[in-house]
């Protein structure tokens, strides 16, 4: 399967917070030293696999912001939720996200392989025509979907995406066959439109 | 020439970035939506704010990815054909009929091990295929021998639902454990539980496996 932001995973994380330095004091028993450090563990491999290598100095800061997390629903729940390795794993990628979107705040690079392959913008470096005919039409699918109406611009739009027909479906709430008619009349709709711009 | 589905797809994911605002959604949120666990209206939202910020757009593609490497896509859509319908319910009715034989024949021999194709040290279940008791839900599990003496032995029990933890154990001395009846007593009949048993050795290695089954 592709790697949607094109990058190859970073070496394991060497250190990560140590269960003292999450509490003080006596322990609950839902927040024992040995279930702390099992989530440390569980996230690391998390983080791990997931963590760009652009990302790789920060993957402990990641560790410790999602561990922070769960012991934090653990405190408020009185240690009467706990976490399968769905959750943890859910709670280390919506991290990476939240550290993904500062990088991307402050206006550095975007995530590019650091092995050599791939790169994940491969128009950048094409030449500047090039580059600006693919910016154009990038505009353009946006323009055009904002003309299209809203369900089949919904559709269209997580096609555009990468799911299925009946991934969408179901993200959408629709039915299969409600959701193949809609995009295929929106794709239909979007050539059209592509087409009156030039593109076709 | 039109472009094809993939090009349009690439130009689309591709487009330069637009700066986040404060109408992005959270990564929580976006991680629901793609699971169809948020209200219709708030995910269309959602999916309407990918045209508009590729920063989002290139997050949920992210949520996708380990979704997908997850095993957790979004569940069957509401609607099928009749067709897919009756053909659904013909192998369910086949699967329920199956089931309900193997349910007999492992009830009868409850202590039967499933041999499959486990390495030494690794842990095979006694209930793998059978659906287990409400009343009397005994997880009993052994060890491929030849392994290292063990040490104890560590159980989790939770629902599909990734919240909810059923039951846990630690520092067990026996490779059984039975799960207390008002533990499982909210759950509806047919609940899928995953149960985890962990086997620490006395050499300080460890062994992990997951194994599945239904609730009765």
């Amino acid at each position: 399967m592709d790697n949607p932001v094109g990058f190859t995973f970073a070496d394991p994380p060497q250190t990560a917070p140590r269960p003292h330095e999450l509490h003080e004091g006596s322990d609950p028993p839902w927040l024992s030293p040995e279930r702390v450090a099992e989530l440390r563990l569980e996230l690391g491999r998390a983080i791990q696999r997931m963590c760009p290598p652009r990302l790789a100095a920060q993957a402990d800061d990641l560790i410790q912001i999602s561990l922070l997390r769960l012991v934090e629903r653990l405190r408020k729940t009185q240690g009467k939720q706990d976490f399968n390795l769905a959750y943890i794993k859910r709670t280390a990628l919506c991290a990476l996200i939240d550290e993904i979107r500062r990088v991307r705040a402050r206006g550095e690079t975007a995530f590019e392989p650091e092995d050599g392959g791939e790169p994940a913008h491969p128009h950048r470096d094409a030449d500047p025509q090039q580059q600006l005919w693919a910016r154009q039409i990038g505009d353009h699918i946006r323009d055009c979907l904002a003309n299209l109406i809203t369900p089949r611009r919904l559709a269209v739009l997580l096609k555009l995406q990468g799911e299925s027909g009946r991934e969408t479906a179901t993200i959408l709430g629709w039915t299969l066959r409600k959701t193949e008619n809609l995009i295929s009349r929106g794709m239909a709709d979007l050539r059209q439109c592509l087409k009156g711009k030039g593109h076709g | 020439m039109g472009f094809h589905d993939s090009e349009l797809q690439h130009h689309f994911q591709q487009a330069a970035a637009v700066a986040p605002d404060q109408s992005c959604p959270t990564a929580e949120d976006l991680w629901r939506a793609r699971l169809g666990e948020l209200s219709p209206g708030r995910t269309r939202r959602i999916a309407a704010h990918l045209r508009t910020c590729s920063g989002c757009a290139e997050d949920w593609r992210l949520v996708q990815f380990q979704q997908r490497q997850d095993g957790m896509n979004p569940a069957r859509p509401i609607g099928q054909s009749r067709a897919w319908t009756t053909l659904a319910a013909a192998v369910l009715l086949t699967a329920a009929g199956f089931w309900l034989v193997q349910h007999r024949v492992e009830r009868a021999e409850p202590t039967r091990v499933m041999r499959g194709e486990q390495q030494p040290g690794d842990l095979i279940s006694r209930q793998q295929g059978a659906a287990l008791s409400r009343e009397a839900c005994l997880l009993a599990w052994s060890v491929q021998t030849p392994a290292p003496p063990v040490s104890h032995y560590a159980v989790r029990v939770s629902t599909d639902d990734i919240f909810e933890v059923v039951f846990a154990a630690k520092n067990l001395s026996e490779p059984r454990i039975t799960i207390p009846p008002q533990r499982l007593a909210a759950l509806p009949r047919g609940t899928a539980l995953t149960w985890r048993v962990t086997v620490y050795f006395e050499n300080g290695t460890q062994v992990s496996r997951v194994f599945h089954a239904r609730l009765d």
